[in-house]
């Protein structure tokens, strides 16, 4: 039996009062030093799930991987290539599904600035393991575990 | 339902708008500590609830592009 995930948007109060929702997946994010939960911006427009390095630091992920560059909207980002156990979790415990190891990059931490943004799940490992539907007018988000084995992407 | 999702349903009622740019932790449903550093939020958090998972979310109040 297959079992679908489903999460929501969260309504987010902006500086200039107005509001924007955000689609939040609650994950289990795990390493060698314990684990987090966190309720991850999913985005399909990211190639890849991106942890910032201060959450990677805590759970214990690796981040002496190959280094790279993440290119945002003008602006780019010092990154390590690693992998995460992320786990989506259910309303109820069996429904959980684990992905053991899901390619992601760390940001590294900036010399002129403390700021970390938030963990985004991306396409790579995640959008092959589910099929992903967004229904922002129902508030929903569904995730459904793809029939088909996956294939991540080699580095 | 599981003490995880219990908080998730609480975080998506809230508005935390108050911390602004801040990381904050969460323990079942209430907000236990804020800060700019989320590694040190998540340490202390660990070690004021030992036997709990923190709930940990940044406060992002700028509309912005992913």
């Amino acid at each position: 039996m297959i079992m679908v995930l489903f999460y929501k948007f969260k309504k987010d109060r902006l500086d200039d009062g107005s509001y924007v929702a955000r689609p939040r997946i609650l994950v289990e994010l795990a390493g060698e030093r314990g684990s987090i939960l966190i309720p991850a911006l999913i985005d399909s427009g990211s190639d890849t799930t991106v942890i910032p390095y201060g959450i990677a630091a805590s759970v214990g992920l690796s981040t002496d991987g190959p280094k790279d560059k993440l290119y945002a909207y003008r602006e780019s980002s010092e990154v390590v290539h690693s992998k995460a156990k992320i786990t989506f979790l259910g309303k109820e415990q069996r429904q959980s599904v684990t992905l053991p190891a899901i390619p992601i990059l760390v940001t590294l931490p900036r010399a002129d600035s403390e700021e970390e943004e938030d963990i985004v799940l991306g396409l790579d490992g995640v959008f092959e393991a589910f099929d992903v539907t967004f229904k922002k007018a129902e508030n929903k988000i569904i995730l459904k575990p793809a029939i088909k084995n996956y294939f991540s992407r080699k580095r | 339902m599981t003490n995880a999702y219990s908080s998730y349903e609480w975080f998506l009622q809230q508005d935390l708008s108050r911390y602004a740019g801040r990381w904050v932790a969460i323990v079942g449903k209430t907000v236990v500590g804020s800060g700019t550093s989320v590694q040190k939020l998540i340490e202390e958090t660990r070690k004021k609830y030992p036997r709990q998972k923190p709930f940990i979310t940044k406060v992002k109040t700028k509309l912005s592009v992913l």
